[in-house]
This record gives C-alpha cells, sequence and structure tokens, in this order.
C-alpha cells in the first residue's frame, strides 16, 4: 500500500474512460452512480452506497444499490456504515476535505486491496473534481431559479400595481389579486373575503364557502402576518372545516384594522408554500388593502354626493312651497319669512283664503316637519295639498286638523309627521279659531298690555292613527300683535349653547308692539341674530306675525 | 389602455379554441376570465389556447388557467396550450405550470391531442 501502486493497461483505459464520463456530466446523481457501480465491480460487492456532506455538515446517502436500508437522503456515520456491513469506506475526496464517501459491503475480489484499491482512490479523486464542479453548476441553477422566481414576483407585483391604477371598484380589485395569487401559485381554490362598516362584503371564491371563511376570520381576528395553516391543535379543527392543511391565510390590513382574510388552497403542482411566498402574499395583500380603501372611500364619497344633490332638490321644492304672497284683510298685516339651515329642515309657512265664503275667512299656518330632505319636502307639499283640499270641504278647523291627521297618518311612514299651527281668522271680527298640534305655542301680545300664548291640545299630524286635536278660539283686537314660530327661533343657539327662548322674544314683541307687522318680524330676527353671534345655525328659523291696525 | 388584448374564438370539432393576442395581465385577465366563465358554464369542457400572439402574461393572467382546470377536469375535459413564444413558455416553466398543463409546439397540436387523448388522465410525453 506505501509502494506507488502500478496500473495496468486495462485499468487505466478504464480510468480514462471514467475520467471522460465525469466531466461529461453536470449531475451529482450520476456522478455518484458511475463511482458506486465501478467500485461495486471493482471490489465485486453486491451492496454498496454514495454519501456526500449535505449544507448541514451530515453525511446523506445518495444513491444505494443492493442496500434497501438506506434509502436516498437517510444520514449515515462511517460508525453507523460499518455496523450496517459496509466496512470498506472510500472517501471522495482528500482526508482532510472529505466531499463524501463510497462505502461497500464485504469485497469478494481477489487480492481487492492491492490490485483495485489504488485505481479507485485515483478515480474517486477525479470524481471529488467532477463532484465540485457538479455542485457549483447545481447551485448557480437553483440561485437562477431561485432568482427567477423572484423576479416574478417583482414582475406580479408590478403587473398588479399597474392594473389597481386602471380600478376604483373594490369587486375588480379583489378579482385582480385573486388571479394573481391563482397563478403566481398555481391554485385552483382561493377565497378573498373584505368587510368595511357600511359597506357591502366584497367576496370572490373557487372551491371554498362563505362559511368557511366566516369560520376562519371567527377565529382570526386580528391577523398580523400570512400564516400556514394547520399547526398543533388546529388540525382537527381544520379537517372538521374541510380545509387542508398546508394552505396559507393572509390577512388584509388597513392602518390598524383587519379589513379582509385570503384563503389560498394547496398548489396543484405540489409545492407547499416558503416563507417567500408568505412574505408576497403579505405584500401583496396590503397593496389591495390601500386600494379596496380607496375604493369604498369613493363610493361613500359618491353617497355623499347623491345625499348633497336631494338635499337641494328638497329644498328648491320647500321653496316652491311658500307663497309668493301672504293673503290680508284690510285693517290687518302680516309678516312672513323662513331662514333655512344649511341643510334642509322641515319648516313651512302658508296662507290660504277660504273661497266659498262670500267674506273670506283666511287660514294662516306654520309648521314644522320632521325630518330632513326629500321625504319631508314631499311630506309637506302632502301636508299643503290636504289642507287645500278639505279647508273648502270640511265645516270646522277642527274636522280639518282631524281629517288631516288620518290621511297623513295612512300615507306616510309612522316617522313621518308634522307639528302645526293653524289659525282660521275672521278679519271683519277679528274672531279666530285655531288648533294647535304639538306645536310651539304662539305668542299674543295684547295692545291693552300682557302676553298670552296660544295652546290648545292636539299632538302632530299624521303621528297617529286617531284625533286627538281640539279647536280653541281667541279674539284678536285692534293692536293686538301674534307671532306664531317654529322651535327654530324658541332654541336658536349662541356660542354657549344657550337658547333665544321665548322670553326674549316676548321682549322684542313687547318693546315694538307699536310698530307694523313686519318692523316687528325684522326686530325679532335682528335680535335672534345678535343672540346667535357667530354660531352655526342648526334649525329652519321661521316666524309669522299678524298684527290687527289699532 | 397602453397595452391591448384581444381574444378570437373558434370551433375546431368540439374542441373550443382561445386565439390569444397581445398582453394577458391583471388588467386583462378579467377579459379573459369572462370569455372562459362563459363557455364553461355553457358546457364547454375541451379547450385549446392558442398562445402564438400572446406576446406578455403576468401571474394573473396564468390565474385564469388555474381558475377553470378543475371544474373542466371534473367533466372529463382540459384545457391545453399551443404556439406560446419563448417568453412566455418561460413564465409557464417558472412558475410550475409545465407540470399542471400539457403544453404543446403549436396550437394545431394542442387542438390535435384531444383527438388522441380527450380526457384528462391520457397523458402526453
Amino acid at each position: 500500500m506505501s509502494a506507488n501502486p502500478t496500473l495496468d493497461k486495462l485499468q487505466l483505459e478504464d480510468l480514462l474512460e471514467s475520467v471522460e464520463l465525469l466531466n461529461a456530466t453536470l449531475s451529482v446523481q450520476e456522478i455518484l452512480q458511475h463511482l458506486l457501480r465501478v467500485a461495486m465491480a471493482r471490489a465485486r460487492s453486491t451492496k454498496g452506497i454514495a454519501a456526500t456532506r449535505a449544507p448541514s455538515g451530515h453525511l446523506e446517502v445518495l444513491v444505494a444499490r443492493g442496500a434497501a436500508e438506506l434509502k436516498p437522503g437517510t444520514r449515515v456515520t462511517e460508525i453507523s456504515l460499518r455496523e450496517q456491513g459496509l466496512a470498506t469506506i472510500l472517501p471522495i475526496g482528500t482526508n482532510s476535505e472529505k466531499t463524501g464517501l463510497v462505502a461497500l459491503g464485504a469485497a469478494t475480489a481477489p487480492d481487492f486491496e492491492l490490485n483495485e484499491l489504488p485505481g479507485l482512490r485515483i478515480l474517486l479523486g477525479f470524481g471529488a473534481t467532477a463532484i465540485a464542479n457538479a455542485m457549483a453548476h447545481e447551485e448557480s441553477k437553483r440561485l437562477n431559479e431561485r432568482m427567477n422566481q423572484r423576479l416574478q414576483e417583482l414582475r406580479a407585483l408590478l403587473d398588479f400595481g399597474r392594473g389597481l391604477t386602471s380600478t376604483l371598484d373594490a369587486e375588480e380589485v379583489v378579482q385582480m389579486l385573486a388571479l394573481t395569487f391563482a397563478g403566481r401559485w398555481a391554485i385552483s381554490r382561493y377565497a378573498v373575503h373584505a368587510w368595511r362598516e357600511g359597506q357591502d362584503h366584497v367576496f370572490r371564491a373557487r372551491g371554498f364557502t362563505f362559511a368557511q371563511m366566516e369560520a376562519l376570520s371567527g377565529r382570526y381576528r386580528d391577523l398580523s402576518e400570512a400564516m400556514l395553516l394547520g399547526a398543533g391543535d388546529e388540525l382537527e379543527w381544520l379537517r372538521g372545516l374541510g380545509i387542508p392543511p398546508g394552505s396559507m391565510l393572509i390577512p388584509l390590513r388597513s392602518s390598524e384594522r383587519m379589513i379582509g382574510l385570503i384563503l389560498c388552497g394547496l398548489r396543484l403542482n405540489k409545492k407547499r408554500y416558503k416563507r417567500e411566498d408568505l412574505e408576497f402574499g403579505l405584500t401583496m395583500a396590503s397593496r389591495a388593502a390601500g386600494s379596496l380603501e380607496n375604493a369604498w372611500f369613493l363610493k361613500e364619497a359618491l353617497v355623499a354626493r347623491e345625499i348633497e344633490k336631494e338635499l337641494e332638490l328638497a329644498a328648491s321644492i320647500q321653496k316652491d312651497l311658500f307663497p309668493k304672497a301672504m293673503p290680508v284683510e284690510t285693517g290687518w298685516e302680516v309678516a312672513a319669512r323662513n331662514r333655512q339651515a344649511r341643510q334642509v329642515g322641515g319648516d313651512y309657512f302658508d296662507g290660504m283664503r277660504l273661497r266659498r265664503e262670500s267674506s273670506p275667512r283666511i287660514l294662516y299656518l306654520v309648521a314644522d316637519v320632521a325630518g330632513k330632505g326629500m321625504g319631508s319636502a314631499i311630506l309637506m307639499s302632502n301636508i299643503q295639498a290636504t289642507l287645500r283640499a278639505l279647508l273648502e270641504h270640511e265645516p270646522t278647523l277642527e274636522a280639518v286638523a282631524r281629517e288631516a291627521n288620518q290621511l297623513l297618518h295612512a300615507n306616510t311612514p309612522s316617522n313621518r309627521f308634522a307639528t302645526a299651527f293653524l289659525l282660521l281668522l275672521d278679519p271683519e271680527t277679528g274672531r279666530a279659531d285655531f288648533v294647535n298640534c304639538g306645536h310651539n305655542n304662539p305668542l299674543l301680545q295684547r295692545a291693552r298690555g300682557g302676553m298670552e300664548r296660544l295652546d290648545a291640545p292636539g299632538l302632530a299630524l299624521g303621528m297617529m292613527p286617531y284625533p286627538t286635536q281640539k279647536q280653541a278660539a281667541v279674539e284678536l283686537l285692534p293692536g293686538d300683535t301674534l307671532a306664531i314660530y317654529t322651535d327654530g327661533v324658541s332654541e336658536a343657539l349662541n356660542v354657549h349653547d344657550e337658547e333665544f327662548g321665548v322670553e326674549r322674544l316676548g321682549e322684542v314683541m313687547k318693546r315694538l308692539r307699536d310698530e307694523s307687522a313686519e318692523t316687528i318680524l325684522e326686530g325679532i330676527f335682528q335680535a335672534i341674530e345678535y343672540h346667535v353671534g357667530d354660531a352655526p345655525q342648526h334649525d329652519d328659523i321661521t316666524l309669522m306675525v299678524l298684527k290687527r291696525k289699532p | 389602455m397602453p397595452e391591448s388584448f384581444q381574444i378570437r374564438e373558434e370551433l375546431i370539432g368540439e374542441v373550443r379554441v382561445f386565439h390569444l393576442k397581445g398582453f394577458l395581465d391583471a388588467h386583462t385577465a378579467p377579459i379573459f376570465e369572462a370569455a372562459l366563465h362563459a363557455r364553461v358554464a355553457a358546457g364547454s369542457f375541451r379547450i385549446a389556447v392558442d398562445g402564438s400572439e400572446l406576446t406578455y402574461i403576468s401571474s394573473a393572467g396564468l390565474g385564469v388557467f388555474m381558475s377553470f382546470i378543475e371544474e373542466v377536469r371534473e367533466h372529463g375535459g382540459d384545457i391545453r396550450i399551443g404556439g406560446l413564444v419563448a417568453k412566455v413558455r418561460q413564465v409557464f416553466d417558472i412558475l410550475g405550470f409545465d407540470e399542471i398543463f400539457q403544453i404543446f409546439t403549436t396550437a394545431g397540436d394542442a387542438v390535435a391531442s384531444f383527438d388522441a387523448s380527450p380526457a384528462a388522465e391520457g397523458e402526453d410525453d
């Protein structure tokens, strides 16, 4: 052994052929197969393995012949190999830097150590170089593959980002997201579920159900990272749910909140999800979440704009309902004004003559319709039409109010009603019947001094199915002033949240009691403005001043 | 849109052929999905895709294939692809789609393969 080994011609030719073969391949597998084949032939051994050193430092079997118990991938040591009857151990490469080894069972070749071993050692030396080359090649192939994967991830992200710029629709965002995942990972089963208060759920799925997603979002209420399902005690629960372990769950998050979940099923090409995949999934999801938020925000803005449009339309309807001029008889003055708040309220005033009478009485009314917007504008015009029709047919004001109440209740939702004060004046005598349907009590400033409130029992029109309104009467004397108003007057707030109040209203009326109706109206509005100052107007302010000339 | 995508459909025997042209990306994938969905829903399960004029495909584009493959195979049909240009073919390979779909050199081969092995199980080499 210590003497220089000599090789015969046949062995040399064998060696040359082997070297050529080793140089021709870049597969570690093929190289080891060849080395093992030659070694077993030379030793005339019926079993053997070839192992290489894994990155972890352990020896791992790569090729095995006649050794069923040593499957590829098995970890071995020289000791364990000897114990399993593979006693002839030949290093691949130098002893100090072993690339791997070939281990053989009992050699039956005569004089194996003397005749064959030297040649084999030389061959395994060449083999080490070939393996090193092949490994380097495989490593670069692996790096290349990884780079391709990363590149494809980047492409998918860019492509998705481009797609997002072309849509402002939550459904489309979810569709693109789902398709990108399906293509990126070759999955045919997936589900995306996104939600937001006040918006429709967005749900898109293939192979999974809404119920499964609900169960997942019930268990994972605040997931911040992508995760693989099926770890630990979750397994049974998952099986019961019919979701395969190894599926991936990705949260859709907007800043601090989870706004959705994505479930990706198993990959059809049998690959498992890797850490990079979890990261990619989360990156895609966060891009999608941003776009979803934008889409939702836009939708909300559109809805808000619709509402604003409706309010504008309602305001113009309301404006058309106010009389162009108030009816008035000689010896009387009437002034009325409505100041709308920024958002349309439901205040309304009117004056109508009873045409059927020879010396016509006049109906004056102020009403406050519940709610805002189109609904209250329609109710307002409803009230106007109802009253006009009833006035000509019903014998008394009370009957008008009661009939109006019933009609409005039958024809409007129960949350739609109107407080109203109706005064039916006989201008000749100054006598007036009135009904107060849940409205503020008007103030009557007597010319001779003293303040009265016009009250009569009754609930708002349209509130109850049965009649509650009762008629009362009053006589307006020369010089008397009546102010009919809505709560926008008495409840006008200043910056300290103090109401204008009925008392201030009374004070102004008392101070201006000798002035004309128009001057008193103006004076009251000025007093309100003075009180309110810079505070914003919350409600419609409506005031009607009726004065019998002295 | 800067990049265009077009689909032309054709019926060859019992095989529904989709000729794809241009860019199949996140933006255009829904168009292909809708077209494929309409046919599959109507019972077309033998589908061939001609990719000879497809210049680009993204993950979202490949996602469309995934969305229908199970359903189509459950009905004994298949989606087979042919004529891919090298750049597009590479994307199929990188994402492992060559393991899931039968990919042929030409679209004609993909169509003809349904005669040789109409069912999904018949694997071509």
